[in-house]
Parts: structure tokens; C-alpha cells; sequence
């Protein structure tokens, strides 16, 4: 499986960690449960979280630690998550903030 | 002539120290607030060389924390002058963005689409008329406002909750970006030559014969003409030059949100959305002395209010919160006052420095610089600070 | 676990990283009646983080680490202490707003709870130093944290060997912990300045007292050389390029320009104290030239400038995870003095042990400090280098506003929207105030810092309104 906006995979879990699944853009993706949702992305490469809604640049997580704010997702509807702070759960709904024909959907 | 010892100048950046130094700046305004800014820049428009000293970074700075409506309902229910002067002022505003903008290249994003006062319930909604139809016969007219119902606010605000009884529209108010201004007003007044001096708290004041002499932690001014523009500091400094100046802090909380999907064209005084997007909600009113400090049970009556209008936000994040002090005098209205004792000190004080930048930065600084004495007469004389004295 | 949050309680801890940990134990011991809220869903902080769950993780991946076995170790059995303890302990909640003792508000479950506290114990620990360079908020340029992370929390590798760039012993325990399970990093680009490493020869001494650490120190350092990596030293002028993400960097090293490609770039200059509920609560705050952040200013018992108000761990100052635990210990023991609960000889005889513990375990600071002193011209961007990454707002915007006449971090704020955005300017104070002091000459304690408030994470408007009115 693979996300339309992804350069090649960062992250690789060596672990073999039972197995949750989690819609990303409406994309059922299986990912290690007890991670959270900024590694399950990453591991999915799911890459961009999100555009900058100042200059529209491509970002992804930075410091995973809840600090840098680069990792706000849309987490069942709910929309500015710290993707880095929020354990995934079974049947959870992330959006990634993404522009799509240069406008936020 | 002046004399500063040991401050940094910019862009140089050299630390200069001990010397004597003399300039042909006949004016210092003490604060660069939003009303020091506008003074200092008028001042300077007609000629005057000025010396803005302005406070530390750290500093009780209302223009750095408020709420940047350029409003007009409301205003001057216990005085006509002040509506008047308010209404006057909106009126400027438009001339007085462009020219902003076209010195400093800064867009304060003025926008005059009118603005809503929106009441809950039913009693709210009449106190309110009763208040606006007596500013608008104060005013003899040029003050105008509608009433509108939960249907009309609908039109206007799609999101408002049917939960809202009504209204009051006035088609004369609007909002700015106020840092914008704040930036566009130190940008302005340095292009037109004044001298901009921060990190310099004033902390004495000494009036002879034919000046002042001005005190700061490290440095000693001198100037013929004074303008006291420190916001609340004014009370204090006021009396080194024979003025009495009664000011009050009123603390008024704010929160703001992350950027939000653009919605809200109309702003009213509990929520705006900026120009870049996000949400600028208020606000409060608390008697609490010098405490900027936010409290949870005010932020969270902010916030219940908000969502009974618009229910829609509740998902939306508040990045931060932040209070300031309003500087209200005891009725509220501005004091603009010259010292009889030495009349080359004047003092500038209000709580609507955003609304009232329009004035400030015309008539009332050619008030000050001696070019405009018959327009503005009346007001200097509705606005003196002797209306306290017998209190 | 409790359901409820209390209306009071004796002591409130705010992280159950090691200090947090210690001290609810320690507190609970003596019958206090304690809270603990953590953000995590699992208690541990930043260096314990998963001991419980993903023990498996670490022993698959850094099986033959013996650090890590020996940290992973003493880590599980704090928490097994602390789990035990009688403290009540609420994961996932933040601590969004510290008014005062008497007004601390918790978000449990989208809902906000208020509670007070005497005393209140701040042990949330450490963020890494954020030092700015052109490209770095492109995907693809992470923190070494962020990779810990990925390794401590999910047992995840980089798929490709990374570049790492900075300096400080995280630096190096990183790299060793990926060299140990199999993957070689593409290049160390280390910026301690061969200054630096001199000036910290005359702290060596000193650091002898804390042997443990330096031999620790070495190890790693040798895992790290004997794998043969290049290591580049006296790295600056780092830029990053890509369009979406990270494609190619550029640097400086001995002079020399050196271009790599690479998808990941890891970077770290050391931690500093997390403060931002410190300055909301109206404490104050000190400026260390040596450690080059700002720490809260404390007693020796780690209690601040606001009555009853104290922090311990990493948040008081960095110093590692064994003396986290000890100063941690001694401000309980002050609030254990404070309460009541212990007279002034016990007091001072409980002391004894940890205080003589925390002065060995920090011994090796001074040394850390100059040796892997971050070097001046890394942290005063100029360009277009963006300095804070929710706004975008770049290094010439605020140099301009410096030249408006801003003369510290809040007007900068005003003038340009930096620190603005979602992170409250953790990300680009320290920036700024390095950019404002180096532009005007004042010192970095008289330019100040951001004025912190709450909410310290953004909290949703209908989470705050469902605050209880009474
Ligand atoms: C990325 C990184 C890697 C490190 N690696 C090592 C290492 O390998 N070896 C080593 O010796 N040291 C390491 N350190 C240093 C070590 O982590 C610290 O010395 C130690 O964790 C300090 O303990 P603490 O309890 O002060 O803080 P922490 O362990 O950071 O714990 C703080 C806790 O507070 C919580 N918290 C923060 N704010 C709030 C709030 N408002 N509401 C609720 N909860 C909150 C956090 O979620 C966290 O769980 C590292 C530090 C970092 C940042
Ligand atoms: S990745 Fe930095 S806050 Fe989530």
C-alpha cells in the first residue's frame, strides 16, 4: 500500500507487535498497536502530514515529543491533533491536512 | 538639545557612551503605544522633529493585546461629543489606511463591513436598543444602526445559532489588524523622521522654564514640548508636570484559535476572524488592579458564550490566551489635556487607541504642535481632565 | 486507575518521567495524598518511554546493547514502583493551565477538570534545543528524539541511513544504538568546535566523579568510530535542499564544502529545560550562559520563586535521568518539611543521601556543557532561513523587525507573528532571542524571552466551555 504523496519508506518497525487498523485519508492501513499516530504515519509513509496553511510547504513531524506542532492531523473528525501525542486505536479516522488543487479539503 | 549616555543605536549598533549629544528634536512622546505612535507620527507629518521613548519589552501594552475593532456602536451613550468624535474618526479611517499603506507598505487590513453586537436573550436585546437609539439622537443622526432578529442575523452570519434572540447592525463599524497597525505606526513615524527609543522606561520628569528635562534608567533628555502618551504610566508622570490624570486598568481576557476556514466577514465585540484566518475571541471586563494574568473560569465563560452563538466552533483549537489592561479613565471617555502650569506638556489618553488612530494622528496632533486650535477646540475642552476635579 | 479527579490534593505532579515518578512515590510513601498527569498513555517520560509495553521492542532490536539493556532495566523497575505506590495516576491528561495552586486545569477525556493543590510538583522534563537551518522544516529533517522515539515506541529503524548532524551524547547514543542493530548512518556531521573541546579539558577533572558516565561516554563513542562511519567535524553552513523532501544537504566542514544525498536528516544539539507551564504559572526564570537556555530560577530544594510551586528533573535544569530521581527526592523532602510531616533533623538527615548522590551525578555538567557547546554562528541565522516553522516566518523578517526598532522577543512577536503558531514558540524562541541579542549586543538575560501562556498545547473551545461554572 502506498500514499499518493510519499518519497520512499523512512521508518521500518523490526517488531512484531500485534497489528491494529486505522483509516488514513480513507485508506484502511494495518500499523503496530500502542504507537502513536505520528509513527504509525511515518511507518505507512504517509508522508506529508500536512501542508502549512501560511506557505502551503510540505511538513512532516519533527520532533515526535508534542513540541514542535508540525504533526496536527485530523483525528476522528476532530481537526489540530498532535498526531505525536495520540495512541492509535482500532477503527480510527485520520486525516492528514493536505492541499488538494492548492485548497485545504 | 538632548544628552543620552550609553545607549545602543541602530542600525550602527555601536554602544555609545558619556556623550553629550544634541539633537534639533523639540518634542518627545513618551510611550510608543498605538496612541504614542499615532501622535509622534502626526507630529511629524507637520514638521516636527520627535523622540519617541518607548518601555520595556515586558511592559502593561494594550496595543499589543487588543481586540482591533474600529467601532462605533455603543460609543457615547453618556456623551454626544464622544460619539461624535468616534463617529468622526471611523469616518477617517478609510483615507487614513491608504495613507498608512502607501508610506509604510503595510496593509492594516482595515474592513468596514459593519459590525453585529448579538444578544442572547430577549432582555439583552431590548436594553440594547433603548442604548443605540440614544446614541443615535445624540449623535442627530450620524450615528445610524438597525435591529435585526434571529432570521436577519441569519442572512448576514449563516452559523449563528437560532439560539440568538437579535441584534444590533451598524453599518459604520468594522475592525483592523491592530499589530499591523501597531508595525504600520512605528514604520510610518520612523519614515517621517522620528527618532524611535526603546528599552527607555521614563522614570522622572523635571519641567524649568523653556523644556523639561526627561529621565530614563541610564539617560537624561531634554525637550521643549512633552507628550505624555504611557498609557497607565500617564497617571504617574502626569504629576511631574502639574497634570492630574485618574486612570484605571480594566483587565479584559482574549483567547485566539488556530486558523480556521474563512467565514466571518462581520465582527462583532465577542468574536472577529483575522485576516490571516484565525479567531480572535473576547472578551471581559474585570476591576483587578495591575494583574494581567489569565483566569480558567473567565476563559471558559468566554468560551460558553462564543458557542451559544456559534455552535459550529466547538472543535475549534485555541492556541492561546492572554489578558491586557484597558486604560479607562473614570467615565471612560479620553483625557486630552495641556498642563496649565507649564503648558508645553500635553497628555493623550483612551481606551479606543485603535478607533481613535484616525484622530490622533491628525487633528489632535496639529492640536498639539499649535496648527490646529479652532476644530478641535471644543473637544480639548469636553475632554480636559478638569471634569474630575470635583470628584 | 482512578476515574475522578479530585477538587484537592495535598501534592499535584505534573510528568511521570523519572522525577515525577520518584517523587509521587516518595510523597505517597508518607501518606500524602497525590495526583499524577501525564500526557502519555504509559507512565516512563521521555527516557523510560514504553518500558512497560515495548520491553520486547528493545530487547529485539538492541538486544546486544548493554546501555540500553542496563537503562531499559532500571527503568522497568521505577515504573513497577510507581505503579504500585499509592499515588493516583491519570495517563492522557494534560496539564493545560497552571494559574495558581488553587487553579490547575486538567483535559481528561476532551473534558476539562479543575483542581488545586499545597504543593505542586512540575517534573515535565526536557525539549531538544531547536537550532535552525535553511531546509530544515522540509519532511525528511527529523530531531535524533523524534528517531529515538520511533525506536523506543515502535522498535522502528530508518528504512535508510541517516544523516546525523549536531552534537551532545544523545547524538552518539543514537548512532550507537542503530550501528549495534545493523544499520550504518551515512555520515556524522558533528558541530562541537575543536575550541570547545579544549576549553572542556579543564572540567575533565571534575568529571571524574561521575565516572559512570564518561566511560558510558566512551564506549559509545567508540562504537561509533570503530564502525567507520565518516564523522565530519567542525560542521557548519548545514542547508538542507528538496522540494517536497529532502533530497541533498550542503556543508562546511575544516573549511571544506561537502555536499551528500540523503532522504533523512537527524538533528540534535542538546536538550534544555521545558518551562513553558513554569512562566504561564508567573515563575521566573534565569538565563545559563554555560548550559545556554533558560532555567527556573530554584532554592536548593528545587522550589520556585511561587510559594509552594516546585520543579525537578530535567525541566530544573539538564541533568540526566539518575539525578532527576534525586532532585526529585529533595523537593519532596522539602515538601514533606513544608507539610509538616518531617521535622528539620529528619529533613536534613533524608537529604543527605540524595544530595550527595545529585552533586556526583551532575559533576560531568560543566565538562558536557563546553564540550558540546553549541557554537555562535549556528544559532543566529540569517536569510531566508525559516526561524518559526508555523508561521514561516524567516530570519530576515525578524532581523527587519529588529531594525524597526523591536528591542525584545514580544514586539518581535507583534511585528512578525513569530511564535505565533500551534507550538507557543518553543520551537523558535530561543531563536529569536539569539537574533535580537546579536543584533543589539544586549545579553541574552536582559533580551528576555516569550511571555508563556495558557493553554500550553491547543485545547479545543468546546473542551474549555465544558469547564464546571461552579
Ligand atoms: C529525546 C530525548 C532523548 C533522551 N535520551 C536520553 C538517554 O538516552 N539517556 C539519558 O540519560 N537521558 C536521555 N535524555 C534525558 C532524559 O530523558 C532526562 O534526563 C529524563 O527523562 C528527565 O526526567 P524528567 O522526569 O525530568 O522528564 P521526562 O522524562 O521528559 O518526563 C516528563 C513527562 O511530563 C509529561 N508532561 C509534560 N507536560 C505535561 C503537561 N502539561 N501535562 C501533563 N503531562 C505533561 C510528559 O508527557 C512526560 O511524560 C533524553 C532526553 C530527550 C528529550
Ligand atoms: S511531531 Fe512535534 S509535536 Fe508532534
Amino acid at each position: 500500500m502506498s500514499f499518493p504523496q510519499a518519497g520512499l519508506v523512512m521508518f521500518k518497525t523490526v517488531c512484531d507487535n500485534e497489528k491494529v487498523e486505522i483509516f488514513v485519508d480513507e485508506q484502511c492501513s494495518s500499523v503496530p498497536e500502542g504507537v502513536s499516530v505520528a509513527a504509525a504515519l511515518l511507518l505507512l509513509d504517509a508522508i506529508p502530514l500536512r501542508h502549512s496553511k501560511v506557505d502551503q510547504s510540505p511538513r512532516a513531524p519533527y520532533c515526535l515529543m508534542g513540541v514542535c506542532a508540525e504533526c496536527l492531523v485530523t483525528i476522528d473528525g476532530k481537526p489540530g491533533q498532535f498526531a505525536c501525542q495520540t495512541v492509535v486505536q482500532s477503527g480510527m479516522r485520520i486525516d492528514r491536512a493536505l492541499l488538494h488543487d492548492g485548497e485545504f479539503k | 538639545m538632548y544628552w543620552y549616555t550609553d545607549f545602543i543605536d541602530l542600525p550602527g549598533m555601536q554602544v555609545i557612551k558619556q556623550h553629550p549629544f544634541t539633537s534639533s528634536a523639540d518634542t518627545i512622546v513618551v510611550g510608543g503605544g498605538l496612541v504614542g505612535a499615532s501622535i509622534a507620527s502626526g507630529l511629524a507629518r507637520v514638521s516636527r522633529k520627535v523622540t519617541v521613548l518607548d518601555g520595556d519589552d515586558t511592559d502593561f501594552r494594550s496595543s499589543r493585546g487588543n481586540f482591533g475593532l474600529v467601532w462605533v456602536q455603543g460609543k457615547g451613550v453618556n456623551s454626544a461629543p464622544y460619539a461624535q468624535w468616534t463617529g468622526t474618526a471611523a469616518k477617517a479611517w478609510p483615507d487614513f489606511a491608504a495613507e498608512l499603506l502607501d508610506t509604510t507598505g503595510v496593509d492594516v487590513q482595515l474592513q468596514q463591513t459593519g459590525g453585529i453586537d448579538y444578544c442572547l436573550t430577549e432582555a439583552e436585546f431590548h436594553a440594547q436598543a433603548v442604548k443605540m437609539q440614544q446614541v443615535h439622537e445624540y449623535t442627530e443622526g450620524l450615528f445610524e444602526f438597525q435591529l435585526l432578529d434571529n432570521k436577519e442575523i441569519r442572512a448576514l452570519v449563516p452559523q449563528v445559532s437560532e439560539a440568538v434572540f437579535g441584534a444590533s447592525y451598524s453599518e459604520q463599524d468594522g475592525h483592523v489588524n491592530p499589530l499591523k497597525l501597531l508595525k504600520a505606526l512605528h514604520i510610518s513615524m520612523q519614515i517621517l523622521g522620528c527618532e524611535y527609543l526603546p528599552n527607555q522606561s521614563v522614570i522622572n520628569i523635571e519641567a524649568q522654564a523653556g523644556g523639561f528635562t526627561v529621565k530614563t534608567k541610564n539617560n537624561r533628555f531634554v525637550c521643549e514640548k512633552l507628550v505624555l502618551a504611557g498609557g497607565l504610566a500617564n497617571t504617574e508622570l502626569a504629576k511631574k508636570v502639574g497634570m492630574s490624570v485618574p486612570l484605571r486598568p480594566n483587565q479584559g481576557q482574549l483567547l485566539i484559535t488556530e486558523r480556521v476556514e474563512p467565514f466571518l466577514k462581520i465582527p462583532s465585540i465577542h468574536i472577529r476572524q483575522t485576516d490571516e484566518g484565525t479567531l480572535q475571541i473576547g472578551d471581559s471586563h474585570a476591576d483587578i488592579g495591575y494583574d494581567d494574568s489569565t483566569s480558567l473560569q473567565v476563559l471558559a465563560m468566554i468560551s460558553r458564550r462564543l458557542l451559544k452563538i456559534f455552535p459550529h466552533l466547538s472543535g475549534a483549537n485555541v492556541i492561546r490566551s492572554w489578558a491586557a489592561l484597558r486604560v479607562l479613565t473614570p467615565d471612560g471617555l479620553p483625557i486630552y489635556e495641556r498642563s496649565e502650569k507649564w503648558p508645553n506638556a500635553y497628555t493623550v489618553n483612551c481606551h479606543s487607541g485603535v478607533t481613535l488612530a484616525a484622530q490622533h494622528a491628525t487633528v489632535l496632533s496639529r492640536w498639539i504642535a499649535d496648527e490646529e486650535l479652532d476644530n478641535v477646540q471644543g473637544i480639548i475642552n469636553e475632554f480636559s481632565a478638569g471634569r474630575f476635579s470635583d470628584v | 486507575m482512578p476515574v475522578e479527579i479530585d477538587s484537592h490534593y495535598d501534592v499535584v505532579v505534573i510528568g511521570a518521567g523519572p522525577a515525577g515518578m520518584t517523587a509521587a512515590i516518595m510523597l505517597s510513601e508518607y501518606d500524602l495524598k497525590v495526583a499524577v498527569f501525564d500526557e502519555q498513555a504509559e507512565p516512563g517520560g521521555q527516557i523510560y518511554r514504553n518500558v512497560q509495553s515495548a520491553g520486547n521492542v528493545l530487547s529485539t532490536v538492541l538486544g546486544n546493547d548493554p546501555y540500553s539493556r542496563i537503562t531499559a532495566s532500571h527503568g522497568r523497575k521505577l515504573v513497577d514502583r510507581f505503579v504500585a505506590c499509592n499515588a493516583s495516576y491519570f495517563p492522557q491528561s494534560l496539564v493545560w493551565n497552571l494559574e495558581s495552586l488553587s487553579c490547575i486545569a486538567v483535559r481528561l477525556n476532551n473534558t476539562v477538570h479543575q483542581t488545586s493543590a499545597r504543593y505542586v510538583v512540575i517534573a515535565t522534563g526536557a525539549q531538544e534545543r531547536p537550532v535552525v537551518f535553511a531546509g530544515w522544516e522540509l519532511p525528511g529533517v527529523m530531531g535524533v528524539g523524534a528517531a529515538q522515539i520511533m525506536l523506543k515506541s515502535a522498535g522502528a529503524l530508518p528504512q535508510t541511513s541517516p544523516v546525523l548532524y549536531g552534537s551532545g551524547p544523545l547524538l552518539y547514543l543514537y548512532a550507537a544504538q542503530i550501528i549495534t542493530s545493523g544499520l550504518l548512518p551515512a555520515a556524522i556531521l558533528d558541530t562541537a568546535s575543536t575550541r570547545g573541546l579544549i576549553r572542556s579539558l579543564k572540567y575533565l577533572p571534575g568529571a571524574l566523579r561521575a565516572k559512570k558516565y564518561l566511560k558510558d561516554g566512551v564506549g559509545l563513542l567508540k562504537t561509533v568510530s570503530r564502525s567507520g562511519v565518516p564523522n565530519y567535524k567542525n560542521v557548519t553552513a548545514l542547508n538542507a535542499f528538496g522540494d517536497s523532501m529532502l533530497k541533498r544537504i550542503e556543508f562546511t566542514s575544516d573549511s571544506k564544502i561537502t555536499h551528500i544525498e540523503t532522504e533523512l536528516l537527524l538533528s540534535h544539539h542538546g536538550v534544555i529545560p521545558e518551562i513553558q507551564l513554569l512562566r504561564a504559572a508567573g515563575a521566573e526564570s534565569d538565563w545559563s550562559e554555560s548550559a545556554q537556555c533558560w532555567q527556573p530560577s530554584l532554592d536548593k530544594w528545587g522550589a520556585s520563586s511561587v510559594e509552594g510551586l516546585y520543579v525537578c528533573g530535567d525541566g530544573a535544569g539538564i541533568s540526566g535521568a539518575y539525578s532527576a530521581e534525586y532532585n526529585a527526592e529533595l523537593a519532596s523532602i522539602d515538601i514533606l518539611y513544608r507539610a509538616g510531616v518531617v521535622v528539620t533533623s529528619e529533613r536534613d538527615r533524608l537529604a543527605a543521601e540524595p544530595r550527595v548522590r545529585s552533586r556526583r551525578d551532575k559533576a560531568i555538567r560543566p565538562f558536557l556543557e563546553s564540550r558540546y557547546r553549541v557554537p555562535d554562528e549556528l544559532l543566529h541565522p540569517s536569510g531566508n532561513t525559516i526561524v518559526c516553522r508555523c508561521e514561516s516566518v524567516t530570519a530576515d523578517q525578524v532581523t527587519t523587525a529588529v531594525e524597526q526598532g523591536c528591542r525584545g522577543p514580544n514586539q518581535v512577536k507583534s511585528f512578525t507573528r513569530c511564535g505565533m503558531g500551534a507550538c507557543q514558540g518553543r520551537m523558535c524562541g530561543p531563536t529569536v532571542e539569539a537574533i535580537v541579542s546579536g543584533l543589539t549586543g544586549c545579553e541574552r538575560s536582559e533580551v528576555g524571552h516569550f511571555r508563556a501562556r495558557s493553554p500550553v498545547r491547543p485545547i479545543s473551545l468546546g473542551t474549555i466551555a465544558s469547564l464546571d461554572p461552579s
